[in-house]
């Protein structure tokens, strides 16, 4: 019998999370036709038949997670059909949450309330009452985050109200009492969840995508595991417009040109040559240094945001960088990318130049441990030689992870940054 | 054979201590249970039974007076015999009490026949008739239940004074009675009298009768029992009883002054207190109380250790359901469990016909508490089952929290008791409005009340239109 298998969708990719089965129990499936939609860690993708006929079992369910190869679903004539989860009780995660269940000692009466147990993920449904099921769709709580202290594990209002308490506690973070002199001022950070929003009547409620659950719960993480600091600078870019002016002059018709933004590019990939640290990740306790230099740069898309990326950015010349940048916008904002295109950056870049943003905070994009945010570049009087002459000045903000990275490192690293888009000959090497 | 060391003694054998002697023993303890005067306490003796089984008397004889209607022609009025009632009633309470003996048999449990004294150190001491026996426990579990209370007032020892202990063996039905009280026992009470031929007043302290129900509610019943003929005075308290020309004379004070009611019985149904016979060593050890209640945490634990107290003998709902809910909890502690009471949801059921059921909040606690609620009602009156059976006063009401979450929910109408489970399974399952909209409800049944009062939440009720319901709301 042909099962469906966890598939390979990106180099990385060493495990999935079934974030929805389009196809259930029972349905027919073609070939090439979606089942499931699956989370990776880089990308939401979908699922795809190799073979015709009826899906018969789920064997991974909605939330579980499955590591490549594994069969996540059995496509046979339909003889077998069986509702979601029933051999799921079979594998080893499920199995354990049973045994749980069964051990603690649970005083039969109804109005007994046992010690909290592990949330038995029985039958693929998270035991939970309806009740709080829609307290937690209306404070975009995911279920999976919580344990259950009703009877048998069963997540009630109780526990939703708790972990809002919690939420609500977790408030703006207390000032860094470093041991080192704090570098820098970090801004004010707001809490993630404030107070629930009371819904008015004719609010619109729209259930977020799958692409928005993810980034959400991301930036989420980042913003909560990731003590983010920022440093800013101001970029003179008349050389760097003015020549780019002049290349993009001599492409003409059919060329491509160079944006601001792939001048930006360079310049940080180049800079993170000389700043190996800030090309790098925290991970268990461990900085790790990348080789490869990989700026992914954010693309606004319908309803969200993808990160494409860049390899190697530092070893390739402008015109390729420029090109290899316009094909992946172009693919982004078509719904295109392909988990090879989402993989491995190592550095990011936020450009909210073109909409006049004076100035902006990005939020790192984990598990890489900085960010750039480019806002517009304004002609603006500075000092040259103690006169006042028109320059176009850009206000630019690195987010940096604390927990790797630290002030002067970063500091430097945005003077060299500056040093290279400042000498824009240096980025033509 | 009994013996002198147990894992549980539990003291009193009402509906909280039978029901824990049961719990204790199904998981495996020794178990003893002491009862001074009979098995299955104030509820099976004097209290819930044998109240139903009169008030089933009393409502089969007021549906009577409407049998021609349905094709049925008897003497009117028809012959009642209050000493046959009463037999019956004894034949119930018999029954049911032999239940509970037959039940502490056949789960191993002892039963010492007299009254049970504690000490600290769980040494239970039972005495009847002056001989003693004495045996020791590892937890003890109090169950002493309560009694009524009877204020201190001049003239209130007399004659012809009765409470809910001594009315339920009247060899006829009483001229009239002045009702002192009008709690829930003093309302089913009034309500049965009423309708077995008794001239009825019911004299109140309070500004309302049924303090705790739902407004919309206990004016209905209010309408309703004081058409039927039963003399409701609220406002007004009971200040002396004496006797004048072979009558009682109920003397009360008001704001406006003084009153006075004339009857041939007086009916003190004021409230009940803690039963503490048999304690007061434990007190004098340190026992803690509160307002002559035992003081309990959520675990059922008083402040002495090893020792529990359930029921009407701590502060609580005054319910036998609740008392047995105590029980077994109190019991699961006591065998090493941990378990904790939650009194969120506990259904009230009143017997007066029609009945009254509640569960949660009522519309002005839930106003209170919560910005964010919608109410409906629906009557009995568009349910199909409700109109064939010609018992079409009342209606059923929601009160939805915003998530659609129940906050509370009152039925006046036929079978409101049994029918208020649907709605304390909701609530203890948090369910919310979808849940029971969506639930196929048989047709034609009351139950079918319960839903569109919740598809009513949802703006869509299907048998009433949008006129009427206004009507039903403007009550
Ligand atoms: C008229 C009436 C109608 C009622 N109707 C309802 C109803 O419809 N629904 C409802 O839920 N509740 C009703 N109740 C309330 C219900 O009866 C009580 O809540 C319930 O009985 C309390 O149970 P309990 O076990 O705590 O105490 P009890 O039932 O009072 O039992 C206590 C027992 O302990 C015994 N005892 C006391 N001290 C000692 C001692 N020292 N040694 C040995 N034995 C001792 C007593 O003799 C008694 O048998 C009604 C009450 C009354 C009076």
């Amino acid at each position: 019998m042909p099962d469906v298998n966890m598939p390979r969708l990106s180099d990385t990719m060493e495990e999935g999370t079934i974030t929805r089965w389009l196809k259930q129990p029972g349905d027919k499936v073609k070939k090439g036709e979606v089942v499931a939609e699956v989370e990776t860690d880089k990308a939401n993708m979908e699922i795809e038949s190799f073979s015709a006929g009826i899906l018969e079992q789920i064997l991974v369910v909605e939330g579980e997670t499955a590591p490549i190869g594994q069969p996540i679903a059995i496509i046979g004539t339909g003889a077998n059909v069986q509702q979601a989860g029933a051999k799921a009780a079979a594998t080893p995660q499920a199995q354990q949450a049973v045994a749980v269940t069964a051990a603690a000692p649970e005083p039969a009466s109804a109005t007994s309330t046992p010690a909290p147990v592990s949330n038995g993920n029985q039958n693929g449904l998270i035991k939970s009452s309806p009740l709080a099921r829609r307290m937690a769709e209306e404070h975009g709580i995911e279920l999976t985050q919580l344990k259950g202290s009703g009877p048998g594990g069963r997540i009630v209002r109780d526990d939703i109200e708790d972990y809002l308490e919690q939420q609500r506690t977790m408030t703006a973070p207390a000032p860094a009492a470093a041991p080192t002199p704090a570098p820098v001022a970090v801004p004010a950070v707001k809490a993630a969840t404030p107070t629930p929003v009371a819904l008015a009547e004719d609010d619109e409620v729209v259930s977020l995508s799958s692409m928005q659950k993810t980034i959400a719960r991301r930036l989420t993480e980042s913003k909560q595991l990731v003590p983010h600091f920022y440093i800013g600078n101001d970029i003179d870019l008349t050389d760097a417009l003015g020549m780019r002016q002049k290349l993009n002059a001599s492409v003409g018709e059919g060329g491509v040109k160079i944006s601001v933004n792939d001048l930006i590019v360079k310049a940080c990939a180049l800079a993170l040559e000389k700043f190996p640290e800030v090309n790098s990740s925290y991970r268990d306790g461990q900085f790790i240094l990348h080789k490869h230099i990989n700026i992914g740069i954010a693309v606004d898309v319908p309803g969200g945001l993808l990160v494409p990326v860049i390899r190697d950015a530092n070893l390739k010349g402008l015109r390729t960088l420029a090109r290899e940048a316009k094909a992946l916008i172009a693919k982004a904002q078509a719904g295109k990318l392909t988990p090879t295109d989402l993989d491995g950056g190592t550095f990011s870049i936020s450009n909210l130049g073109m909409m006049d943003v004076s100035d902006f905070n990005a939020v790192i994009n984990p598990p890489q441990s900085a960010i750039l945010a480019v806002a517009a570049s304004r002609k603006t009087f500075v000092p040259v030689d103690n006169q006042p002459v028109l320059r176009d000045i850009m206000h630019v903000t690195l987010s940096a992870d604390h927990r790797i990275l630290y002030g002067a490192t970063v500091a430097r690293y945005l003077q060299e940054v500056k040093r290279l888009l400042q000498n824009i000959y240096l980025l033509l090497g | 054979m009994t013996s002198t060391h147990y894992d549980v003694a539990v003291i009193g054998a009402g509906p909280g201590g039978y029901v824990a002697a049961i719990r204790a023993a199904q998981q495996g303890a020794k178990v003893a249970i002491v009862e001074k005067q009979y098995m299955g306490g104030t509820c099976l003796n004097v209290g819930c039974i044998p109240s139903k089984a009169m008030l089933h008397v009393a409502e089969t004889l007021h549906q009577l007076a409407s049998i021609e209607d349905l094709g049925i022609t008897l003497p009117q009025p028809p012959v009642f015999n209050m000493k046959k009632a009463v037999s019956f009633k004894d034949k119930v309470v018999k029954r049911m009490t032999g239940g509970v003996s037959s039940l502490m048999k056949a789960n191993n449990i002892d039963v010492f026949d007299g009254l049970g004294t504690v000490d600290i150190s769980k040494t239970v001491t039972v005495t009847k008739n002056g001989e003693q026996q004495q045996f020791s426990a590892d937890k003890v579990i109090l169950a002493t239940g309560s009694v009524p209370l009877i204020p201190p007032m001049p003239g209130v020892d007399g004659d012809k004074i009765m409470n809910s202990d001594t009315c339920w063996n009247l060899s006829k039905t009483p001229e009239s009675l002045i009702c002192v009280g009008g709690g829930v026992i003093g309302i089913e009470l009034a309500c049965m009298f009423n309708a077995l031929g008794t001239q009825v007043t019911v004299i109140e302290m309070l500004p309302n009768i049924l303090a705790p129900v739902d407004e919309e509610v206990r004016k209905l019943l209010v309408r309703i029992l004081s058409k039927r003929g039963i003399n409701i005075v609220t406002g007004t308290k009971v200040e002396s009883i004496a006797d004048e020309n072979g009558q009682k004379k109920v003397v009360t004070s008001t704001d406006k002054g003084q009153q006075e009611f004339y009857g041939e019985y007086v009916l003190m149904a004021v409230s009940r207190r803690a039963n503490i016979a048999g304690l007061d060593k434990l007190i004098e050890q340190g026992l803690d109380t509160d307002r002559g209640r035992v003081r309990v945490n959520d675990k059922l634990e008083t402040n002495l250790p090893g020792i529990y107290a359930i029921g009407d003998l701590i502060h609580g709902a005054g319910l036998a359901h609740v008392a047995s809910t105590e029980g077994e909890i109190a019991a699961d502690n006591a065998i090493g469990h941990s378990a904790t009471m939650n009194y969120e949801v506990v259904p009230n059921p009143i017997y007066t016909f029609p009945e009254i059921a509640f569960v949660g909040l009522t519309e002005a606690a839930a106003r209170e508490k919560y910005s964010d609620i919608r109410v409906e009602r629906f009557p009995w009156a568009a349910i199909g089952k409700a109109v064939a059976i010609d018992e079409t006063e009342g209606f059923t009401k929601v009160i939805i929290g915003k998530y659609g979450e129940f906050l509370g929910a009152h039925i006046i109408g036929p079978d409101a008791t049994n029918l208020i489970s649907e709605y304390s399974l909701a609530m203890r399952g948090e369910l919310t409005v979808e849940e029971v909209s969506e639930t196929i409800h048989p047709h034609p049944t009351l139950s079918e009340g319960l839903r569109e009062a919740v598809l009513a939440v949802e703006g869509r009720p299907l048998h009433i239109g949008p006129k009427q319901k206004q009507v039903a709301r403007a009550r």
